[in-house]
Formats: structure tokens, sequence, C-alpha cells
């Protein structure tokens, strides 16, 4: 099958009036239609439901329904197992040149309505309309790419040349697949993760996060649409607590894939790797992708207007909920004072606002109980921490939590430690660029990182020494790009990931060696 | 005493995109004569700013290492870490098998005690040269007699506030405030400068002698075109005390333009401003227009229209752009179409073809070339005289320090000469030291070609809509 060369989704430009409309409308358009109840696993749109449904509300303004879904329980979990498991026996054996075409129709579909669904995300979890459009386009790209990367595992290989035997190695499905979504990135996330796990020919069951299940029926929508088959994929909005263990632990689940914190995240590596079952097939694969601790570090040297606005968009972007986002700025001392005035001046500039008009660069955060949780965060960072900054002027209604710098002196602090989530930033003084790595290093995770400055030998020390998947030197740590910028890290950060890049899809696969001898009676076929 | 007029050739408004051979055959002419009347002398005086051009030109690498040494250098607090850096900016990288002996030697030397101290101290005030040749001065007091003494050779001034970016309310406050007592402290003063006609009367009347460059992006905060009305907004409601100080005391206000991404917004800014009652009838402000961008030359037809639907001539400065590179960049890392025309022979051929647009709609709008390429230049004064247009119909604007043979052949002509003059501190004029090196250091840079390269004059003269080669 011929496939184009990879290339990603252009972003909307809004520097352009066209742009801006094209949003505009997509806003105005998707508000007209909020307010739907889509049903479990084809998320057909449903006027009305005998089950328990979950409503969805905009985070800036929790008065608005943008949709319900019918929630899952125990039962329905078992139900979609069972049909996932006899679907894989045929999805299996799909052809993978069907599989690719439908991946690319998938993301064709995503074109044809990539507003709608940026424009979905600005109200269902308050993105803004950059990043909510970063977020459409990155899931175009996971599908047009995932299909890229399977038509090139599909080529069976041979390993070695040798007469009188073929040697081939090949990758082959698992077979039911478990993806557990988060809602940061609502659209993107769930996405690649389901797509890989589709296109490379498991069955795939998809949760999406409690806070946007809205978003993931509109991807279940799609994956009907183009005509996925309904034995392949089953669409299973519920209750993490309650559903999540019945998928990971039941016995036909060969895989899991999860993207959020690290606690569930260990959790459920723990129970996958529990001694099988009797009914079990085998050890259950687990990918996982579960936060970061991430620092910047701002050298002596550094261009301070590029690292002040790096700074800002790493650590602000999107409230700080994102795995990637900046926690934790590590300012050299000779440019300390400089920096970190003109810093915290510039957030005192940013307004909070719903997302929905663009003039805001704060916007909510995903919903009560994550603003409960950051706000106490706040307030028991005070305890230890001089308070840089903290925004006075929070709109009252909606989930919104004030952008807050502290001064941290001691890296053992708990807020030094520990993932945040939200807008919350730590600056703490560093006397070297060795020292800044070295507390970089210090916590447990090691997801992203980077460093401003014009200096070869430090930016080359950093390079080999700062541990973390992704590292960005003189740019945001933000933003990574499929293909470009292959995603994930190590440590507590997670397991088996990098997605969007060249070792993502043979995670979701078996290899398979096959030798066979092809002499008959002493001569070679 | 007379406005003189171009030598008026034959009467024709017929635009042609294909410049009729008659014009052809006077943008030479005059383009030769430019030549002529130019001193040849060698590029720049500085000595170390020749070699640092010189070296940047033998290999990609090279000059990538020098820049970024020119550019890192002033944000360095001490010596040591400056000595630091230019050991490991001038020494040989691993990658390299070959690197000119010269920063090698400087490289070692540098860890020769003693020597490395003096050695710092020469870069550190070449650097601060290299500056120099671009930056009129540190401040409006240092830069106030430079400005008199160029009015009194016979060119005007518009004067650039060299900015870092603006991060906070009170980074804008501060420009805001520079901007403000820059227009009423030159508006009062000027009243007392000597008028020079040549430069002090456009074709349509008396111009004012303080002319003041305007970066909007320095008058506000996280400006972002995503927030289109909200920016305009502010922007707005910051801008227009100036303007109205500006009408005040009888001073020009020109809108710079910066990146792609500022464009719609500083357009829509302008047009606002302009429309409203208070501001409809003063002609003494201006606005830029890129030629290296595609839509240029729409834009030039739409401002015609606007100017015409206002009834109140302004004017535009018509230059190719400035941020080629970056703007390539933004495009490629954001999967976007250029906005900008990729072969500079492109850019050339359209600035030509919006000079054609602007000067014909004259004297709705007013026309300031800002350009150091003869060729775009003459073909500019052929074409108003071809339209038979007074000499002071166009103004001719060239940057502080660069192509200065030039300008003396255009003032001996009678031209209108204006000289863009920026004024600031070193580290936030980096960004546009950097610029103008980039620029100086380019293939195609016409100046290059011009005086280090030795390019013949025909060559240089050549249409960019020529075909062949």
């Amino acid at each position: 099958m011929m496939l184009t060369p990879f290339k990603n989704a252009p972003y909307l430009n809004f520097a352009l009036e066209t742009d801006r409309q094209q949003m505009l409308q997509a806003l105005h358009k998707v508000k007209s239609e909020l307010g739907k109840t889509f049903g479990l696993h084809r998320a057909e749109v449903l006027s009305s439901s005998a089950r328990k449904t979950l409503a969805s509300v905009n985070p800036s303004n929790p008065s608005q329904i943008i949709g319900s879904v019918e929630l899952a329980t125990k039962e329905d979990s078992l139900k979609a197992l069972e049909l996932m498991t006899k679907g894989s026996y045929e999805w299996k054996r799909t052809s993978v040149e069907k599989r690719i075409q439908l991946v690319e129709k998938l993301a064709d579909w995503m074109e044809a309505r990539r507003n709608e669904i940026s424009a979905l995300m600005v109200y269902e979890v308050g993105k803004n309309w950059r990043e909510a459009d970063a977020d459409t386009c990155e899931g175009i790209d996971f599908c047009r790419y995932y299909a890229r990367e399977m038509s090139r595992l599909s080529q069976t290989r041979v390993t070695q040349v040798v007469s009188g035997e073929l040697d081939t190695l090949s990758y082959h499905p698992r077979g039911v697949c478990v993806v557990i979504a988060p809602w940061n990135f609502p659209f993107a996330i769930l996405t690649g993760m389901a797509v890989a796990g589709l296109v490379t020919g498991n069955t795939v069951i998809i949760k999406p996060a409690e806070q946007s299940p809205i978003i993931g029926a509109m991807l279940a929508q799609g994956l009907r649409e183009v005509g996925f088959p309904d034995s392949a994929y089953y669409f299973l909005p519920g209750i993490g607590e309650e559903i999540g263990p019945v998928l990971v632990d039941d016995p036909r689940t060969d895989m899991i894939v999860f993207t959020g914190s690290a606690g569930v995240g260990l959790s459920i590596i723990e129970s996958a790797a529990r001694k099988p079952h009797p009914a079990q097939r085998g050890v259950k694969k687990v990918i996982a992708e579960m936060g970061g601790k991430n620092a910047l570090i701002i050298d002596e040297d550094a261009d301070l207007d590029e690292a002040l606005q790096g700074a800002l968009h790493s650590a602000f972007g999107f409230q700080g909920q994102k795995c990637s986002a900046l926690s934790r700025l590590l300012v050299h001392e000779k440019v300390y004072d400089v920096f970190v005035k003109r810093f915290v001046e510039s957030v005192k500039a940013y307004k909070c606002g719903s997302p929905l008009s663009p003039e805001f660069q704060v916007g909510p955060v995903i919903d009560s109980e994550a603003q409960q949780r950051i706000l106490s965060t706040i307030q028991d960072g005070k305890k230890r921490m001089k308070v840089l900054y903290e925004c006075a002027d929070v709109p009252p209604e909606g989930y919104f939590v004030p952008p807050t710098v502290f001064e941290c002196e001691d890296s053992q602090e708990n807020l030094f430690q520990n993932e945040i989530f939200g807008p919350v930033l730590l600056i703490k003084k560093i006397k070297s660029v060795e020292e800044g790595v070295q507390l970089a290093n210090s916590v447990r995770y090691a997801l992203t990182g980077g460093i401003y400055s014009r200096s070869q030998s430090k930016i080359d020390y950093v390079r080999a020494e700062m541990e973390v998947g992704n590292l960005y030197i003189n740019r945001a740590i933000t933003g990574a790009i499929v293909e470009r910028h292959p995603f994930g890290g190590y440590k507590l950060s997670g397991v088996g990931s990098k997605a969007g890049g060249p070792d993502y899809l043979i995670q979701f696969m078996e290899p398979k060696t096959v030798s066979e001898n092809t002499v008959r009676r002493g001569f070679a076929g | 005493m007379m406005p003189q007029r171009f030598e008026h050739e034959k009467s024709s408004d017929s635009f042609d995109p294909q410049t009729p051979s008659s014009i052809e055959t006077r943008t030479q002419e005059i383009g030769q004569e430019i030549f002529q009347a130019s001193r040849q002398t060698i590029f720049q005086k500085n000595f170390w700013y020749n070699k640092l051009l010189e070296l940047s030109t033998s290999d990609p690498r090279v000059k990538t290492q020098l820049f970024r040494f020119v550019d890192v250098l002033p944000a360095l607090q001490d010596s040591a870490s400056k000595r630091f850096h230019l050991i490991e900016y001038l020494q040989r990288p691993q990658s390299a098998t070959q690197w000119p002996w010269s920063l090698s030697l400087v490289s070692s030397l540098l860890k020769v005690p003693g020597l490395d101290q003096a050695l710092v101290r020469i870069s550190d005030f070449q650097v601060g040269q290299m500056a120099k040749n671009f930056i009129l001065g540190s401040g409006p007091e240092e830069a106030l007699p430079k400005l008199l003494e160029r009015r009194a050779r016979g060119m005007a001034f518009t004067l650039d506030i060299l900015g870092e970016t603006v991060f906070s309310d009170s980074e804008s406050q501060y420009y805001l405030r520079l901007y403000r007592s820059l227009i009423s402290e030159l508006g009062d003063q000027a009243k007392a400068w000597k008028r020079v006609p040549q430069i002090d009367d456009s074709g349509l009347g008396p111009i004012p002698p303080v002319n003041i460059s305007l970066k909007v992006s320095a008058l506000a905060c996280h400006i972002d075109p995503m927030a289109f009305e909200a920016s305009i907004a502010t922007l707005q409601s910051r801008i227009e005390p100036l303007m109205r100080l500006a009408m005040e005391k009888k001073v020009f206000i020109n809108f710079d333009m910066e990146q792609f991404a500022l464009r719609e917004l500083t357009r829509e800014l302008f047009k606002r401003i302009l429309s409203k009652p208070e501001f409809r009838n003063y002609r003494h402000f201006g606005i830029v227009v890129q030629a290296y961008q595609r839509t240029s030359l729409a834009d030039v037809e739409d401002w015609i229209q606007f100017a015409t639907e206002r009834g109140t001539p302004f004017t535009i400065r018509l230059v190719k752009g400035a941020y080629w590179d970056y703007e390539c960049i933004q495009a490629n890392q954001n999967s976007w179409q250029p906005p900008v025309y990729l072969e500079k022979k492109e850019s050339d051929a359209n600035y030509e073809r919006c000079t054609w647009a602007l000067l014909k709609a004259y004297p709705k709008i007013e026309l300031a070339m800002g350009s150091h390429n003869v060729r775009s230049l003459a073909h500019g004064l052929a074409v108003a005289e071809h339209l038979g247009l007074p000499l002071n119909a166009l103004e001719i604007q060239m940057l502080y320090g660069m192509a200065d043979p030039f300008k003396e052949a255009l003032l001996k002509r009678g031209l209108r000469l204006r000289e863009y003059d920026p004024v600031g501190e070193m580290l936030p004029g980096l960004s546009y030291l950097v610029r103008r090196l980039l620029e100086n250091s380019a293939n195609d840079s016409f100046l290059k070609q011009s005086f280090m390269d030795k390019t013949g004059i025909r060559e240089l003269l050549k249409s960019p809509t020529h075909k062949g080669e």
C-alpha cells in the first residue's frame, strides 16, 4: 500500500483572520450542539438512556453541561472484554493494509472536523485555542504516523541470509488492549493510544477520562463512521476506580496502555504482574506514561528574553496541566535577581479567565477536586516558602487556581519533589549548571527538562547528564511533536513510552522468528 | 525656490508589470550615475568588522560561531566568563576539519595567562565598536547632536528605539514614557531647527523634521494575534495618546513592521486609529510594507484604497523585510507555507511592482523607499520620472551605518534622504545588530556584492525579472 511521506498536520495560524474565523465559527457550532448523550460501545447519540449517565461540564462554567455519556458498570466492562476477545480473532486476521487504510480514513475524518474537535476541547477541558488546536493536530499526526510505522513494521524481515534456511522476523498483535486515557490531552493521547492498538491488530477497549468523555465519544464516533468493525473497539466511559481494576485484572486482557498519575500507573503495573490466573494466556504488557517534575536551567549566559518566554510558556501553558510542564525553574545566581524580577512581573500581567475568549492566558484547572488539591498545596507551600507571586484576580465561578510562584531554598521540599499538575512554579537559585543538573535529577521522575545556555560545553554536559526522556535546549520544554520529538520518560515517569516515535508500535506486538529449512533431499529451494 | 521635478518623459499611466523598456533604460542610467557618484570606498572603516564578515563568508560554521559569539558576549557579566566563551567559540569545533588559523590562534592565546585579559578587553571593545557601526547612540541625549549633524549634511532622520521583548506592564510603560518624552521634547526643540528644504518638504508640502519609528510590540506585553480584538484595544488605548501628542508637536510617527505574526494586527491598528475623526486629517503618519511578503502587493493596493477613502495621504515605507530567516523557520516548524518569497530575486521584483503601484497612486499616498539596493532605488526614480512626479514626491530611507557611499550620491541628486537611526543600549540592540550582520554577510546582499565582492555594476543593476542564467 502506497502512503505519502509523513507530514505533521499544520497548526492554525492565528495571525491570520481566516484561521481566527475558523475557530470562532467552530466554537459557535459546537456550542449549539452541546448537551447530547452518547451510548456505550459505539458512542451513538441517544435520545434517552435507562442507564446511569455521567455529565461532563465546562470547567470555566460548571453549570454548562457539555454532554453526557452512559456510565459503564462492572458488568458492562466484562461484556466489553468478552466482545473484544471474540473480535480479536477476526481483527487479527484483517489485512494490515485494511487496518492502515482505516486509520488513514480516520485521520481524514478528523481533519475534516478538526476545528470542531478543538472547539469541543475548549469547552470540555478549558484549553485555549492554540493548545486545543495543537492537541487536535497531534491526534491527526498520531494516526498518520502510526499508519506509516505499521506499514514499515509489517514488512517481514529476513534476519540473516544463509543457504538452506529462510529466517524471518515479523510482528503480531497481542490480542485485547485496554486503553486508559487522561483528560489533559483528551484527544491526542486517547487517539494515539487507541490507534496504536488498532493498527497493530489488537482489539481496543477505550476508557476515556471521566473529565473528558465527550471528546472520547468524538473519537469513537470517528471510528464508527470510517468503518472500524464494532468487534474491534469498545468505547467504555466509566469511573476509573470502579471499572479500572476489572479491566486490568481480567485474564482476557493482554495489554494495558495507560497515561496518568504515577500512583495509578504503579498499581496497574503491580496488578498486571501478578501471577497469571489459570485462564490467562500470558504476562500482561503495560505501557505507562506517568507524569513528571520537570526542571529548566537558566544559565548565566542565557538569552534572557528567550528564556523568559520559554519558561512562561512551559510553566503556565494549559495551567501547568501537562506531564511535560515546567515546575522547577533553576536560575543561575549571576542572573537570578534580574531574571526572577522580570519573570514575576511578567506573570503578573497574565489574566485568568475562560479560554473561550482568547485574551486570557490562564484558564481553569480541570475540576473541583483538582482545584481544591492545588489550592491546598499552595497553602501548604506557603508554610515553608516565600511566595513571589500569587494572582489575586481570579474569576469566582469555575475551577480557577491563581498562578503562583514560589521561591524555594530546600530541594527536599515536598513541592520541589512531587508533581503538582497546576499553575504553580518553584524557582530556585543555583550556583552552577552542574548543581542545576544535580537538583533536576534529585526527583524520582525523568520526563522533560531543559537548559537555556549559550555555552556549548554546558549544553553538552546537560545533554549527557540530565535524567529526562525529552531534553530541550534553548527552547520551551513542552509541545512535543509527533515523529520530531518521540515523547516519554523513565524513572517514575513511565515505562515503554516514546509515543510518536519509531519504538512505540513494536510494544503493541509480539515479535516472531520463523526459521524454515528449505533443503529437501539435499537441494535448497 | 521652485520644486524640482523629475524630468518628464512621457505621460502614460498604464501599469505594466513588465517594465516598459524606456523605464528599464532609465533605471540603468540612473543606477550607473549613482554608482559613479558613490565613493568606492571599503565597505566599513572598522577593521575587525571587515575581518568578521570576511571570515564569516568563508564557511557557514565559522559564521555561526562568530555571530553567536557577538550575540553572547555583551550578555556576560565578568571577564572570566567572557574568556571562557571566547575560547569556546573561537576554537575549532571537534567536527570541523578546517578552521581559520586566526581563530584557533586567538583561542589558544586566550589560555595564556596575562594575554587573556588583554584579549578579552579587545574583543569586548571590538564588539562594542561593531555595535556602534549600526547604533547611533545609547540614548536620546547622545543621539541628538548626531541627528543635528545629519540634518546639517542634508539628511533627515527617523529615530528607532531599540528594545528587548516586553514582558510586563512596567516594561511597556517604560517604552511609552520614552516615546512620549521623545515626541514632546524633540518636537519642541525642532521649532528652533533650521529648515532644510531638501528634506523638510515632500511633494505635498512641509513635513516634520522629527520622525519617530514606533514598534507596536513594545507598547504592551503578552500581545497575541490570537487575541486580536483585545490586543488591538490595549494597543490602541496606549498609542492614541502618543499620536495625539505627535499631532500637537508636529511629529511624524511611523509604525514599524515586525514579524509576519503581527502584520494583520499592526495594519488593523493603524487603520482604526487613522480612521478616527481626530486623526483623519493628519498627513504625517506612516506604516511599513515588506515586499518579501507574498501578500505585500495586495496590501499596497489595500493601503491605496484606504488612503483614498480617508482622503488624507499618509506614507508607506516600502522595504524588503529583515526577518526572512525567522519567517522561514517559523513556517517550517509549524508546517505553514512561508509567508515570504524564498528567492531574493522574487522579493526584488515584487518590490518594483509595489513601487509602481504606490507611485501611480501619488498623491493619494506617499512613498518612502527603504532600500540599499541601487537597482531598486533607480527603478523607483525612473518610474517617478516616467510619471512626471516632483523630485521630492518620494523619499529614500537607508539604515544608519549602511551604504554610506550611496547616501552621498543620492543627496547630490537632490533627493530626499532619511536615515533610520537606532538608539539604545548594547544588550537590547543585539538582535538588531545580528540582523544587520546577517544581512551584510548574506551572499545575495546587494551591499556585499557591491563593495566586497566587487560584482560588476551591470550585473548589480540587472532587472530582477530578467530571464536567463
